[in-house]
Protein backbone atom coordinates (compact mmCIF):
# COMPACT_ATOMS: atom_id res chain seq x y z
CA UNK A 1 0.00 0.00 0.00
CA UNK A 2 1.55 3.34 -0.94
CA UNK A 3 2.36 5.59 2.00
CA UNK A 4 0.82 9.04 2.02
CA UNK A 5 3.13 11.49 0.29
CA UNK A 6 5.15 13.69 2.59
CA UNK A 7 4.06 17.31 2.81
CA UNK A 8 7.70 18.37 3.07
CA UNK A 9 9.26 19.87 -0.06
CA UNK A 10 10.59 17.27 -2.49
CA UNK A 11 14.12 16.00 -1.97
CA UNK A 12 16.95 17.17 -4.17
CA UNK A 13 17.41 14.99 -7.26
CA UNK A 14 19.91 12.13 -6.94
CA UNK A 15 23.09 12.69 -8.88
CA UNK A 16 24.44 9.63 -10.71
CA UNK A 17 27.80 11.37 -11.01
CA UNK A 18 28.01 12.01 -7.27
CA UNK A 19 26.87 8.45 -6.51
CA UNK A 20 29.49 7.01 -8.87
CA UNK A 21 32.24 8.96 -7.10
CA UNK A 22 30.97 7.78 -3.73
CA UNK A 23 30.25 4.16 -4.76
CA UNK A 24 32.41 2.68 -1.99
CA UNK A 25 30.53 4.60 0.70
CA UNK A 26 27.19 3.65 -0.79
CA UNK A 27 27.86 -0.04 -1.48
CA UNK A 28 29.93 -1.00 1.57
CA UNK A 29 29.83 1.96 3.94
CA UNK A 30 33.48 2.74 3.52
CA UNK A 31 34.84 5.77 5.32
CA UNK A 32 38.43 6.59 6.05
CA UNK A 33 40.88 6.46 8.95
CA UNK A 34 43.39 9.26 9.41
CA UNK A 35 46.95 7.97 9.32
CA UNK A 36 48.14 10.97 11.32
CA UNK A 37 45.78 10.74 14.31
CA UNK A 38 43.96 7.41 13.82
CA UNK A 39 40.43 8.87 13.76
CA UNK A 40 37.90 6.81 11.74
CA UNK A 41 35.47 9.13 9.93
CA UNK A 42 32.58 9.04 7.52
CA UNK A 43 31.06 11.87 5.52
CA UNK A 44 27.39 12.58 6.16
CA UNK A 45 26.72 13.82 2.65
CA UNK A 46 28.71 11.66 0.26
CA UNK A 47 31.68 13.95 -0.05
CA UNK A 48 35.21 12.63 -0.22
CA UNK A 49 37.13 13.47 2.94
CA UNK A 50 40.29 15.39 2.11
CA UNK A 51 41.18 17.05 5.43
CA UNK A 52 40.90 15.22 8.77
CA UNK A 53 37.99 16.35 10.96
CA UNK A 54 40.10 15.76 14.06
CA UNK A 55 43.67 16.90 13.28
CA UNK A 56 43.29 18.68 9.93
CA UNK A 57 46.02 16.59 8.24
CA UNK A 58 45.44 16.69 4.47
CA UNK A 59 45.08 13.55 2.33
CA UNK A 60 46.56 11.12 4.84
CA UNK A 61 43.77 8.57 4.84
CA UNK A 62 43.39 4.82 4.47
CA UNK A 63 40.08 3.13 3.64
CA UNK A 64 38.07 2.07 6.67
CA UNK A 65 34.96 -0.08 6.51
CA UNK A 66 32.08 0.82 8.84
CA UNK A 67 29.46 -1.66 7.61
CA UNK A 68 30.76 -4.50 9.82
CA UNK A 69 31.30 -2.40 12.96
CA UNK A 70 28.97 -2.61 15.92
CA UNK A 71 27.43 0.64 17.09
CA UNK A 72 25.46 2.22 19.89
CA UNK A 73 22.68 4.76 19.72
CA UNK A 74 23.88 8.06 21.19
CA UNK A 75 20.59 9.89 20.60
CA UNK A 76 17.49 9.48 18.45
CA UNK A 77 14.50 11.29 16.96
CA UNK A 78 11.20 9.83 15.77
CA UNK A 79 10.03 11.94 12.86
CA UNK A 80 6.38 12.12 11.80
CA UNK A 81 7.18 14.36 8.81
CA UNK A 82 10.02 12.39 7.24
CA UNK A 83 9.49 11.10 3.71
CA UNK A 84 10.44 7.47 4.27
CA UNK A 85 9.23 4.07 3.02
CA UNK A 86 9.12 3.02 6.67
CA UNK A 87 7.13 5.69 8.57
CA UNK A 88 7.44 7.16 11.09
CA UNK A 89 11.08 7.98 10.42
CA UNK A 90 13.25 6.68 13.23
CA UNK A 91 16.67 8.27 13.15
CA UNK A 92 19.70 7.76 15.30
CA UNK A 93 23.13 9.08 16.05
CA UNK A 94 25.21 5.91 15.76
CA UNK A 95 28.60 5.76 17.48
CA UNK A 96 30.76 2.93 16.11
CA UNK A 97 32.99 0.71 18.21
CA UNK A 98 36.52 1.87 17.46
CA UNK A 99 35.43 5.43 16.60
CA UNK A 100 33.39 7.31 14.05
CA UNK A 101 29.78 8.48 14.02
CA UNK A 102 26.93 8.39 11.51
CA UNK A 103 23.51 10.01 11.78
CA UNK A 104 21.19 7.70 9.86
CA UNK A 105 17.77 6.13 9.64
CA UNK A 106 16.89 3.16 11.85
CA UNK A 107 14.84 0.18 10.74
CA UNK A 108 13.27 -3.06 12.02
CA UNK A 109 12.75 -1.52 15.44
CA UNK A 110 10.03 -1.57 18.02
CA UNK A 111 9.35 2.13 18.66
CA UNK A 112 8.81 1.52 22.37
CA UNK A 113 12.20 -0.09 22.75
CA UNK A 114 14.33 2.55 21.05
CA UNK A 115 16.59 4.04 23.75
CA UNK A 116 19.85 5.86 24.24
CA UNK A 117 22.66 3.30 24.42
CA UNK A 118 20.84 0.65 22.33
CA UNK A 119 23.30 -1.62 20.44
CA UNK A 120 22.86 -1.47 16.65
CA UNK A 121 24.27 -3.06 13.50
CA UNK A 122 24.29 -1.69 9.97
CA UNK A 123 22.08 -3.07 7.19
CA UNK A 124 21.84 -2.23 3.45
CA UNK A 125 18.36 -1.00 2.52
CA UNK A 126 16.25 0.71 -0.09
CA UNK A 127 15.89 4.32 1.04
CA UNK A 128 13.58 5.70 -1.63
CA UNK A 129 12.97 5.96 -5.35
CA UNK A 130 13.00 9.35 -7.02
CA UNK A 131 12.71 10.26 -10.70
CA UNK A 132 13.41 6.69 -11.77
CA UNK A 133 16.48 6.15 -9.56
CA UNK A 134 16.44 3.78 -6.60
CA UNK A 135 18.50 4.97 -3.67
CA UNK A 136 20.06 2.19 -1.61
CA UNK A 137 22.03 3.08 1.49
CA UNK A 138 22.67 1.95 5.04
CA UNK A 139 20.33 1.95 8.00
CA UNK A 140 20.94 0.85 11.57
CA UNK A 141 18.90 -1.94 13.17
CA UNK A 142 18.70 -3.08 16.79
CA UNK A 143 21.33 -5.74 17.61
CA UNK A 144 20.43 -6.97 21.10
CA UNK B 1 42.98 43.13 14.33
CA UNK B 2 40.48 45.86 15.18
CA UNK B 3 37.06 45.38 16.73
CA UNK B 4 33.86 46.68 15.12
CA UNK B 5 32.86 48.12 18.50
CA UNK B 6 31.40 51.65 18.33
CA UNK B 7 32.45 52.27 14.75
CA UNK B 8 29.04 51.74 13.13
CA UNK B 9 25.51 52.70 14.19
CA UNK B 10 22.04 51.65 13.12
CA UNK B 11 19.99 54.77 12.43
CA UNK B 12 16.87 53.32 10.88
CA UNK B 13 15.02 50.02 10.92
CA UNK B 14 11.90 48.53 9.40
CA UNK B 15 10.05 45.25 9.74
CA UNK B 16 7.10 44.01 7.74
CA UNK B 17 4.14 42.25 9.26
CA UNK B 18 5.10 38.57 9.39
CA UNK B 19 2.66 35.81 8.55
CA UNK B 20 0.80 34.17 5.71
CA UNK B 21 0.97 37.15 3.39
CA UNK B 22 -0.99 35.55 0.55
CA UNK B 23 -1.79 38.92 -1.03
CA UNK B 24 1.79 40.21 -0.97
CA UNK B 25 4.87 39.25 -2.95
CA UNK B 26 8.59 39.40 -2.17
CA UNK B 27 8.52 42.91 -3.68
CA UNK B 28 5.84 44.10 -1.28
CA UNK B 29 7.65 42.70 1.76
CA UNK B 30 10.92 44.39 0.71
CA UNK B 31 9.27 47.77 0.09
CA UNK B 32 7.31 47.54 3.36
CA UNK B 33 10.44 46.91 5.45
CA UNK B 34 12.88 49.17 3.57
CA UNK B 35 10.61 52.23 3.43
CA UNK B 36 9.90 51.95 7.16
CA UNK B 37 13.70 51.93 7.67
CA UNK B 38 14.20 54.95 5.35
CA UNK B 39 11.49 56.92 7.14
CA UNK B 40 12.86 55.90 10.54
CA UNK B 41 16.32 57.16 9.50
CA UNK B 42 14.87 60.31 7.97
CA UNK B 43 16.41 59.56 4.56
CA UNK B 44 15.28 58.58 1.10
CA UNK B 45 16.40 55.74 -1.14
CA UNK B 46 18.79 58.11 -2.96
CA UNK B 47 20.86 58.42 0.24
CA UNK B 48 21.75 54.70 0.19
CA UNK B 49 25.30 54.23 -1.14
CA UNK B 50 25.50 50.42 -1.02
CA UNK B 51 23.14 47.58 -0.16
CA UNK B 52 23.14 43.94 0.87
CA UNK B 53 20.16 41.62 0.67
CA UNK B 54 19.91 38.32 2.50
CA UNK B 55 17.66 35.61 1.13
CA UNK B 56 17.98 31.84 0.97
CA UNK B 57 15.24 30.94 -1.50
CA UNK B 58 13.39 34.09 -2.52
CA UNK B 59 15.72 35.57 -5.09
CA UNK B 60 18.99 35.22 -6.93
CA UNK B 61 21.60 37.99 -6.76
CA UNK B 62 21.10 41.54 -5.53
CA UNK B 63 18.61 42.07 -8.35
CA UNK B 64 16.25 40.74 -5.66
CA UNK B 65 16.26 44.39 -4.50
CA UNK B 66 15.03 45.69 -7.88
CA UNK B 67 11.60 46.53 -6.38
CA UNK B 68 13.31 49.37 -4.46
CA UNK B 69 14.62 50.92 -7.70
CA UNK B 70 17.93 51.91 -6.15
CA UNK B 71 19.79 53.41 -9.10
CA UNK B 72 23.02 51.69 -10.13
CA UNK B 73 24.77 51.32 -6.76
CA UNK B 74 26.88 48.40 -5.50
CA UNK B 75 24.60 45.66 -4.17
CA UNK B 76 25.17 42.03 -3.20
CA UNK B 77 23.05 39.10 -2.17
CA UNK B 78 24.32 37.05 0.78
CA UNK B 79 23.24 33.64 2.08
CA UNK B 80 24.26 31.97 5.34
CA UNK B 81 21.29 29.75 6.13
CA UNK B 82 19.33 30.86 9.22
CA UNK B 83 21.90 33.63 9.85
CA UNK B 84 21.27 35.13 6.40
CA UNK B 85 19.57 38.32 7.61
CA UNK B 86 22.28 38.86 10.20
CA UNK B 87 24.90 38.30 7.51
CA UNK B 88 23.42 41.15 5.43
CA UNK B 89 23.73 43.47 8.43
CA UNK B 90 27.29 42.33 9.06
CA UNK B 91 28.28 43.00 5.45
CA UNK B 92 26.75 46.49 5.45
CA UNK B 93 28.38 47.30 8.80
CA UNK B 94 31.79 46.09 7.66
CA UNK B 95 31.56 48.23 4.53
CA UNK B 96 30.81 51.31 6.63
CA UNK B 97 33.59 50.44 9.09
CA UNK B 98 36.01 50.03 6.18
CA UNK B 99 35.19 53.57 5.15
CA UNK B 100 34.14 52.66 1.62
CA UNK B 101 30.63 54.03 2.15
CA UNK B 102 28.90 56.15 4.76
CA UNK B 103 25.29 54.98 4.49
CA UNK B 104 24.45 51.37 3.71
CA UNK B 105 21.28 49.30 3.63
CA UNK B 106 20.77 45.72 4.82
CA UNK B 107 17.56 43.91 3.84
CA UNK B 108 16.48 40.38 4.69
CA UNK B 109 13.51 38.75 3.01
CA UNK B 110 11.90 35.36 2.59
CA UNK B 111 8.57 34.33 1.07
CA UNK B 112 8.08 30.77 2.24
CA UNK B 113 4.33 30.42 1.93
CA UNK B 114 4.12 30.55 -1.86
CA UNK B 115 5.47 26.99 -2.12
CA UNK B 116 2.26 25.58 -0.65
CA UNK B 117 4.38 23.17 1.41
CA UNK B 118 4.86 22.85 5.14
CA UNK B 119 8.60 22.99 5.52
CA UNK B 120 11.70 24.61 4.19
CA UNK B 121 13.10 23.06 1.04
CA UNK B 122 16.71 22.04 0.69
CA UNK B 123 18.99 19.07 0.44
CA UNK B 124 18.43 15.99 2.61
CA UNK B 125 21.40 16.98 4.75
CA UNK B 126 22.36 20.54 5.58
CA UNK B 127 25.17 21.74 3.36
CA UNK B 128 24.76 19.07 0.67
CA UNK B 129 24.73 20.14 -2.97
CA UNK B 130 21.04 20.51 -3.69
CA UNK B 131 21.61 20.21 -7.44
CA UNK B 132 23.41 16.87 -7.28
CA UNK B 133 22.77 14.98 -4.09
CA UNK B 134 24.35 11.66 -3.20
CA UNK B 135 21.15 10.64 -1.41
CA UNK B 136 23.16 9.45 1.58
CA UNK B 137 21.49 11.73 4.09
CA UNK B 138 18.47 10.24 5.87
CA UNK B 139 16.34 13.27 5.00
CA UNK B 140 14.64 13.77 8.33
CA UNK B 141 12.81 17.01 8.99
CA UNK B 142 14.25 20.05 10.75
CA UNK B 143 12.25 19.25 13.92
CA UNK B 144 13.92 15.82 14.03
CA UNK B 145 17.37 17.33 13.75
CA UNK B 146 16.69 19.27 16.96
CA UNK B 147 14.83 16.39 18.63
CA UNK B 148 18.21 14.65 19.03
CA UNK B 149 19.12 17.45 21.45
CA UNK B 150 15.96 16.99 23.50
CA UNK B 151 16.37 13.20 23.66
CA UNK B 152 19.91 13.53 24.89
CA UNK B 153 19.22 16.48 27.23
CA UNK B 154 16.42 14.53 28.94
CA UNK B 155 18.74 11.52 29.18
CA UNK B 156 21.77 13.34 30.59
CA UNK B 157 19.82 15.43 33.11
CA UNK B 158 17.52 12.54 34.07
CA UNK B 159 14.28 14.24 33.07
CA UNK B 160 11.32 11.95 32.49
CA UNK B 161 9.65 12.69 29.11
CA UNK B 162 6.75 14.38 30.94
CA UNK B 163 9.12 16.57 32.98
CA UNK B 164 11.23 17.46 29.98
CA UNK B 165 8.23 18.34 27.84
CA UNK B 166 6.77 20.46 30.65
CA UNK B 167 10.05 22.35 30.89
CA UNK B 168 10.14 23.04 27.14
CA UNK B 169 6.45 23.99 27.14
CA UNK B 170 7.19 26.93 29.43
CA UNK B 171 9.45 28.40 26.74
CA UNK B 172 6.69 28.22 24.11
CA UNK B 173 4.18 29.73 26.56
CA UNK B 174 6.54 32.63 27.36
CA UNK B 175 7.19 33.40 23.70
CA UNK B 176 3.51 33.25 22.80
CA UNK B 177 2.71 35.65 25.64
CA UNK B 178 5.26 38.09 24.22
CA UNK B 179 3.94 37.56 20.70
CA UNK B 180 0.40 38.31 21.90
CA UNK B 181 1.64 41.84 22.63
CA UNK B 182 3.10 42.32 19.16
CA UNK B 183 0.95 43.39 16.17
CA UNK B 184 3.72 42.40 13.71
CA UNK B 185 3.85 38.77 14.87
CA UNK B 186 2.40 35.94 12.77
CA UNK B 187 0.87 34.25 15.84
CA UNK B 188 -0.59 36.57 18.48
CA UNK B 189 -2.31 33.97 20.65
CA UNK B 190 -1.47 32.91 24.19
CA UNK B 191 -0.85 29.21 24.87
CA UNK B 192 -1.08 27.15 28.05
CA UNK B 193 1.46 24.56 29.21
CA UNK B 194 -1.23 21.89 28.82
CA UNK B 195 -1.95 22.90 25.21
CA UNK B 196 1.75 22.65 24.39
CA UNK B 197 2.21 19.31 26.14
CA UNK B 198 -0.88 17.75 24.55
CA UNK B 199 -0.18 18.94 21.01
CA UNK B 200 0.43 16.36 18.26
CA UNK B 201 3.99 15.03 18.14
CA UNK B 202 6.05 16.26 15.19
CA UNK B 203 9.38 14.65 15.99
CA UNK B 204 9.52 12.89 19.33
CA UNK B 205 9.89 14.37 21.87
CA UNK B 206 8.99 17.67 20.18
CA UNK B 207 5.34 18.52 19.60
CA UNK B 208 3.65 21.05 17.34
CA UNK B 209 4.13 24.00 19.69
CA UNK B 210 7.79 23.17 20.30
CA UNK B 211 8.34 24.13 16.65
CA UNK B 212 8.35 27.62 15.16
CA UNK B 213 6.06 28.51 12.32
CA UNK B 214 6.70 29.00 8.62
CA UNK B 215 5.91 32.49 7.41
CA UNK B 216 6.64 35.37 5.04
CA UNK B 217 8.48 38.48 6.15
CA UNK B 218 11.16 41.09 5.60
CA UNK B 219 13.21 43.45 7.75
CA UNK B 220 15.73 46.17 6.99
CA UNK B 221 18.38 48.36 8.61
CA UNK B 222 20.16 51.55 7.62
CA UNK B 223 23.70 51.80 9.02
CA UNK B 224 26.17 54.65 9.07
CA UNK B 225 29.44 55.70 10.68
CA UNK B 226 29.13 56.06 14.45
CA UNK B 227 30.50 59.61 14.28
CA UNK B 228 27.76 60.59 11.80
CA UNK B 229 24.92 58.80 13.57
CA UNK B 230 23.57 61.78 15.49
CA UNK B 231 23.10 63.67 12.23
CA UNK B 232 20.30 61.18 11.56
CA UNK B 233 18.72 60.78 14.99
CA UNK B 234 19.18 61.47 18.70
CA UNK B 235 19.03 57.81 19.68
CA UNK B 236 21.20 55.74 17.32
CA UNK B 237 22.04 52.17 18.28
CA UNK B 238 25.74 51.34 18.22
CA UNK B 239 27.19 48.06 17.02
CA UNK B 240 29.31 46.49 19.79
CA UNK B 241 30.14 43.14 18.27
CA UNK B 242 29.32 41.04 15.17
CA UNK B 243 30.44 37.43 15.22
CA UNK B 244 29.71 34.53 12.90
CA UNK B 245 30.96 31.09 13.89
CA UNK B 246 30.72 28.12 11.51
CA UNK B 247 31.23 24.42 12.19
CA UNK B 248 32.66 21.78 9.85
CA UNK B 249 30.50 18.76 10.83
CA UNK B 250 32.73 17.92 13.79
CA UNK B 251 29.74 17.02 15.95
CA UNK B 252 28.15 14.86 13.28
CA UNK B 253 31.38 12.91 12.71
CA UNK B 254 33.10 12.64 16.08
CA UNK B 255 31.94 10.92 19.24
CA UNK B 256 33.13 13.60 21.65
CA UNK B 257 30.20 15.86 20.73
CA UNK B 258 27.53 15.52 23.42
CA UNK B 259 24.25 16.72 21.79
CA UNK B 260 23.44 18.86 24.84
CA UNK B 261 25.19 21.99 23.61
CA UNK B 262 26.05 23.61 20.28
CA UNK B 263 29.74 24.36 19.98
CA UNK B 264 29.18 27.17 17.46
CA UNK B 265 26.90 28.92 19.98
CA UNK B 266 29.48 28.64 22.75
CA UNK B 267 32.41 29.88 20.67
CA UNK B 268 30.44 32.55 18.78
CA UNK B 269 29.06 34.05 21.99
CA UNK B 270 32.42 33.97 23.75
CA UNK B 271 33.94 35.90 20.85
CA UNK B 272 31.17 38.49 20.70
CA UNK B 273 31.41 39.07 24.45
CA UNK B 274 35.15 39.66 24.08
CA UNK B 275 34.56 42.01 21.13
CA UNK B 276 31.86 43.97 22.97
CA UNK B 277 33.71 44.00 26.30
CA UNK B 278 30.99 41.99 28.07
CA UNK B 279 32.37 40.08 31.07
CA UNK B 280 29.19 38.71 32.64
CA UNK B 281 26.46 38.30 30.01
CA UNK B 282 23.78 37.37 32.53
CA UNK B 283 24.27 40.69 34.32
CA UNK B 284 25.18 42.93 31.39
CA UNK B 285 22.83 41.89 28.57
CA UNK B 286 19.51 43.72 29.00
CA UNK B 287 17.48 41.66 26.51
CA UNK B 288 18.18 38.98 23.92
CA UNK B 289 16.55 37.66 20.75
CA UNK B 290 17.72 34.07 20.31
CA UNK B 291 17.06 31.36 17.75
CA UNK B 292 14.03 29.53 19.15
CA UNK B 293 13.42 27.48 16.00
CA UNK B 294 12.59 24.67 18.45
CA UNK B 295 11.96 25.07 22.18
CA UNK B 296 14.84 22.74 23.10
CA UNK B 297 17.24 25.01 21.25
CA UNK B 298 16.19 28.09 23.22
CA UNK B 299 16.89 26.09 26.40
CA UNK B 300 20.31 25.06 25.14
CA UNK B 301 21.06 28.64 24.07
CA UNK B 302 20.48 29.82 27.67
CA UNK B 303 23.36 27.57 28.69
CA UNK B 304 25.55 28.02 25.60
CA UNK B 305 25.43 31.82 25.80
CA UNK B 306 26.16 31.86 29.53
CA UNK B 307 22.72 33.11 30.61
CA UNK B 308 22.33 30.00 32.81
CA UNK B 309 25.06 27.77 34.25
CA UNK B 310 25.55 24.52 32.27
CA UNK B 311 22.80 22.04 33.04
CA UNK B 312 20.80 24.55 35.10
CA UNK B 313 18.52 26.28 32.61
CA UNK B 314 15.62 24.54 34.33
CA UNK B 315 16.03 26.65 37.48
CA UNK B 316 15.96 29.86 35.46
CA UNK B 317 12.99 28.77 33.34
CA UNK B 318 11.03 27.88 36.46
CA UNK B 319 12.05 31.16 38.15
CA UNK B 320 10.84 33.22 35.17
CA UNK B 321 14.30 34.72 34.53
CA UNK B 322 13.66 35.03 30.77
CA UNK B 323 10.11 36.46 30.90
CA UNK B 324 9.39 40.15 30.20
CA UNK B 325 9.50 40.87 33.94
CA UNK B 326 12.54 38.66 34.54
CA UNK B 327 16.20 39.54 35.00
CA UNK B 328 17.10 38.74 31.38
CA UNK B 329 14.09 38.88 29.05
CA UNK B 330 14.55 36.62 26.01
CA UNK B 331 12.56 36.80 22.77
CA UNK B 332 10.57 39.79 23.94
CA UNK B 333 8.86 40.14 20.54
CA UNK B 334 7.59 36.55 20.50
CA UNK B 335 10.62 35.01 18.82
CA UNK B 336 10.64 32.66 15.87
CA UNK B 337 7.85 30.90 17.73
CA UNK B 338 5.45 33.74 16.95
CA UNK B 339 7.12 35.30 13.91
CA UNK B 340 7.86 32.06 12.08
CA UNK B 341 11.19 31.76 10.35
CA UNK B 342 11.45 33.38 6.94
CA UNK B 343 15.16 32.57 6.87
CA UNK B 344 16.56 35.68 5.23
CA UNK B 345 14.47 38.02 7.37
CA UNK B 346 14.80 36.52 10.84
CA UNK B 347 18.17 37.97 11.92
CA UNK B 348 17.12 41.50 11.00
CA UNK B 349 13.66 41.00 12.56
CA UNK B 350 15.43 40.14 15.82
CA UNK B 351 17.60 43.24 15.51
CA UNK B 352 14.47 45.34 14.91
CA UNK B 353 13.12 44.29 18.31
CA UNK B 354 16.41 44.88 20.13
CA UNK B 355 16.74 48.29 18.41
CA UNK B 356 13.25 49.31 19.55
CA UNK B 357 13.89 48.00 23.07
CA UNK B 358 17.13 49.99 23.37
CA UNK B 359 15.31 53.13 22.19
CA UNK B 360 12.55 52.57 24.74
CA UNK B 361 9.98 52.13 21.98
CA UNK B 362 8.85 48.54 22.54
CA UNK B 363 5.45 49.50 23.95
CA UNK B 364 3.84 46.89 26.20
CA UNK B 365 6.92 44.68 25.83
CA UNK B 366 9.40 47.32 26.97
CA UNK B 367 12.16 46.07 29.30
CA UNK B 368 13.49 48.36 32.05
CA UNK B 369 16.53 50.59 31.46
CA UNK B 370 18.15 48.51 28.70
CA UNK B 371 21.76 49.21 27.72
CA UNK B 372 22.94 46.20 25.69
CA UNK B 373 20.93 43.85 23.50
CA UNK B 374 21.93 40.60 21.81
CA UNK B 375 20.69 38.78 18.70
CA UNK B 376 21.53 35.17 17.92
CA UNK B 377 20.86 32.79 15.03
CA UNK B 378 21.80 29.20 14.47
CA UNK B 379 21.48 27.66 11.04
CA UNK B 380 22.05 23.94 10.57
CA UNK B 381 21.62 21.79 13.61
CA UNK B 382 23.26 19.79 16.35
CA UNK B 383 26.42 18.48 14.74
CA UNK B 384 27.19 21.39 12.50
CA UNK B 385 25.92 24.90 12.15
CA UNK B 386 26.26 28.56 11.30
CA UNK B 387 25.94 30.76 14.37
CA UNK B 388 25.61 34.53 14.48
CA UNK B 389 25.96 36.49 17.73
CA UNK B 390 25.56 40.26 17.57
CA UNK B 391 25.58 42.82 20.39
CA UNK B 392 24.34 46.41 20.13
CA UNK B 393 24.01 49.20 22.69
CA UNK B 394 22.39 52.60 23.15
CA UNK B 395 25.50 54.33 24.49
CA UNK B 396 28.80 54.84 22.78
ZN1 LIG C 1 43.70 13.14 11.81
Amino acid sequence: MPAEASTLPERSPLSLQNRWRERKVISALYGVRCQACGTPQLSQIGQALRVCVNCQARDRFEDYKFSDKKGRLFSYAIDQLQPTLNPPGVNGVVDFEGGGRLICELTDCDLDKVRVGMPVAMTFRKMYQLRGLVNYFWKARPAE
Amino acid sequence: MESIKDRVAIVGMGCSKFGERWDKGVEDLIVEAAYEAFEDAGIGPKDIQAAWVGTVFSGLSAITLAPLQLQYIPMTRVENMCATGSEALRAASYAVAAGVCDVALAVGVEKLKDSGQTGVKGPAVVGDNSEGSSGIGPGYSAPASFAYLATRYFHDYKLKPEEGKRLLAQIAVKNHHNGSLNPKAHFQNELTVEQVMNAPIIAWPLGLFDCCGVSDGAAAAVVTRADMARNFRADPIYIKGLQINVGARQGAMMQDYDFVHIEENVLGSRKVYAEAGVKDPRQEISCAEVHDCFSIHELIVYEDLGFSPRGRAREDIEAGTFTLAGALPVNTDGGLKCFGHPLGASGLRMMYEVYKQLQGKAGPRQVKNPRLGLTHNLGGNAGTGVCSCFIVGNEK
